[in-house]
């Protein structure tokens, strides 16, 4: 791996592979660092070997983005570094990136994160039960598997990608017992409304998201608005899913319970660099602070894609293109002009892109119930078994602000250090405690942000530091070769 | 958990071991996915040595049937490298993310094996 680069964008989804496609075509010296084996991330994940059926059910317009994406990148001057994570990073962006060759430090002139969204959190009665998994999951299970759930499928949570998984599923053949949704349509729409003529004009969107619809429909598939008290039911794992609708209790046996809730932007590594971050009260999440050209607050590093802002595979694009002009720009390559003309089309092509999205925060927005009338025996922190009850009760104690509560309960101590469970913690916290959850700090990142063997931290060589012997990486050396 | 693949044509497959049973994969799966895929009954496996128990994904049975409600869960949600309720010993390293890493031929791969006492997380 090279120790130094002008560019280093992390993260090779759509925000990614064209921040690199476009910095590398304004002659950039730049490299991608991604934990995949291959480019694409999830919405494009095995874009370039996408087999039989389910490529079928794939939007072919969405088919086409990805792989010329894809090819972009690869015929570009951009290197790219696969199965490789960022596990440090340094106010004067020094990377500590491991990879199967073993323990790199990088040095970047200027970063481009783009680490892209995760599934927003919403934890419910007998979430954690085997046969529960998220609709992300669903979606990489089938593109890089290509395979589908069986037996008694239930689909659950609010978001335009319940619709669409759904129309997927039954394109395959796939029988869905109930697709739940939480949003009730009525109070939703008057909600949305206001935003509805933008999102017409951004075209697509509202068209396709109501076809979608009658599509399902017209299989005759089983579509429930409104829904309430969801729960899983089940000992050692799922067995069946009950809900309420129209203040009736219902139960459907269930093997397979996939949710989705929308998705908020994963922004960890930012977190522990010390970006500062600002509460979105539309998405309802964190985000990182930034400019029209995604500039955070750290001197060299810039956001692009999901994990700047919720907006789509499009938006996304554009967004890296924008981050790679001005990183051009830092690095002398282009001229200030040359940057704001470049950028003129982009910007209005990205705003297009995300007239939609206020239409559909309003339309899909999880209500805030959901979490403040979480039951107090309903696990928050899978890792730990935190439930709310815990961080509630700590919060009553006097435990102020979500770094205490953890203390104090174990919420987000555990494997996954908080990644499935820290927007939970702030919203129970902030409502537990009666803020804002603007205000509620945040819970702290610190490095490593991702696990890392003591050897493979030992095998870290700083440049300034003679090469006194050579380390081997144990552990690595003595596996059979990758 | 109940997933199956639509099919595998075309695709060139490794051998990797699960627990001691060896059984044929796509090479370009995760682990968490081959072991979320496997069936009784799979390719150089015994119908009686039931790799893919309802009940267990990454655990073998033994370790979830002695999950108690209140101890956290060891299964994965995620798929993409977010829950770590994926992981898996790979190649004799311990806790990796199956769901992050992909098959290679040869790989051997110890599901979670539940520790006396107290769950070890």
């Amino acid at each position: 791996m090279r120790r130094e680069c002008e560019l280093v964008v992390i993260g090779a989804g759509p925000a990614g592979l064209r921040a690199a496609t476009t910095a590398a075509q304004l002659g950039v010296d730049v490299a991608v660092v991604d934990q995949q084996p291959r480019p694409g991330g999830q919405i494009f994940r095995n874009a370039e070997c996408a087999r039989g059926a389910e490529a079928a059910v794939t939007d072919p317009a969405e088919k086409r983005d990805g792989a010329d994406l894809i090819a972009r990148f690869r015929s570009s001057r951009a290197l790219h570094y696969p199965n490789a994570t960022v596990c440090f990073a340094s106010t004067d962006r020094e990377l500590g990136v491991v990879d199967d060759s073993g323990s790199h430090i990088v040095r970047a002139q200027r970063i481009i994160v783009a680490t892209g969204a995760m599934e927003r959190p919403i934890p419910f009665p007998g979430w954690t039960l085997p046969g529960v998994m998220t609709l992300g999951a669903a979606q990489v299970l089938l593109k890089s598997s290509g395979a589908v759930p069986s037996g008694s499928v239930v689909l659950a949570g609010a978001g335009p990608l319940l619709p669409l998984v759904h129309r997927q599923y039954v394109e395959l053949g796939i029988d869905i017992a109930e697709v739940l949704e939480i949003a009730p349509r009525a109070s939703r729409l008057v909600q949305a409304l206001p935003h509805l003529p933008a999102a017409l004009l951004a075209g697509d969107f509202v068209r396709k998201g109501w076809q979608m619809e009658r599509e399902c429909r017209a299989r005759g598939s089983s579509v429930q608005r409104g829904v309430r008290d969801l729960r899983g039911i089940g000992d050692q794992r799922l067995e069946a899913v009950e809900f309420t609708v129209g203040g009736r209790r219902h139960r459907a046996a269930a093997s397979v319970l996939l949710v989705h809730f929308g998705l908020i932007p994963a922004t960890r590594l930012l977190q522990a660099m010390g970006c500062q971050h600002t509460w979105n009260v539309r998405q309802q999440c964190w985000q990182p602070a930034a400019d029209c050209w995604g500039n955070t607050s750290m001197q060299g590093v810039a956001v692009a894609g999901d994990c700047a802002d919720i907006g789509g595979h499009v938006a996304a694009g554009y967004s890296g293109d924008l981050a790679a002009l001005d990183a051009a720009r830092a690095l002398g390559r282009i001229d200030a002009d040359s940057q704001q003309r470049r950028a003129a089309p982009l910007l209005r092509a990205r705003s297009k892109a995300q007239r939609a999205r206020p239409f559909a925060a309003a339309l899909f927005a999880p209500p805030k119930r959901l979490i403040r009338e979480l039951d107090d025996d309903t696990i928050v922190c899978r890792c730990e078994g935190t439930r709310a009850g815990q961080i509630r009760a700590a919060v009553a104690d006097g435990c102020t602000g979500t770094n205490q509560v953890k203390a104090f309960t174990r919420c987000g101590m555990g494997r996954c250090q908080g990644r499935q469970c820290a927007s939970v913690l702030a919203q129970i916290v902030a409502h537990a405690s009666q803020q804002n959850e603007a205000t509620v700090p945040r819970s702290r990142v610190r490095f490593p942000v991702a696990p890392i063997t003591l050897e493979a931290v030992a095998a870290f060589r700083s440049d300034e530091e003679p090469p006194a012997q050579t380390l081997e990486p144990l552990g690595r050396a003595s596996l059979p070769a990758r | 958990m109940d997933f199956k693949r639509l099919s595998s044509n075309g695709v060139p497959c490794v051998e990797i071991q699960i627990d001691g049973h060896r059984v044929r994969v796509p090479q370009d799966e995760t682990v968490a996915s081959a072991i979320l895929l496997q069936r009784a009954g799979s390719e150089g496996g015994n119908k009686q040595d039931k790799l893919h128990d309802a009940r267990s994904c990454c655990c073998d049975s033994a370790s979830q049937s002695d999950a108690s409600p209140s101890t956290a869960a060891f299964v994965p949600y995620c798929m993409m490298g977010v829950c770590f309720g994926c992981l898996a010993e790979i190649d004799g390293e311990p806790n990796r993310q199956g769901c992050m890493t992909q098959v290679r031929d040869g790989m051997v791969v110890r599901r979670r094996r539940h520790q006396q006492g107290r769950e070890r997380k």
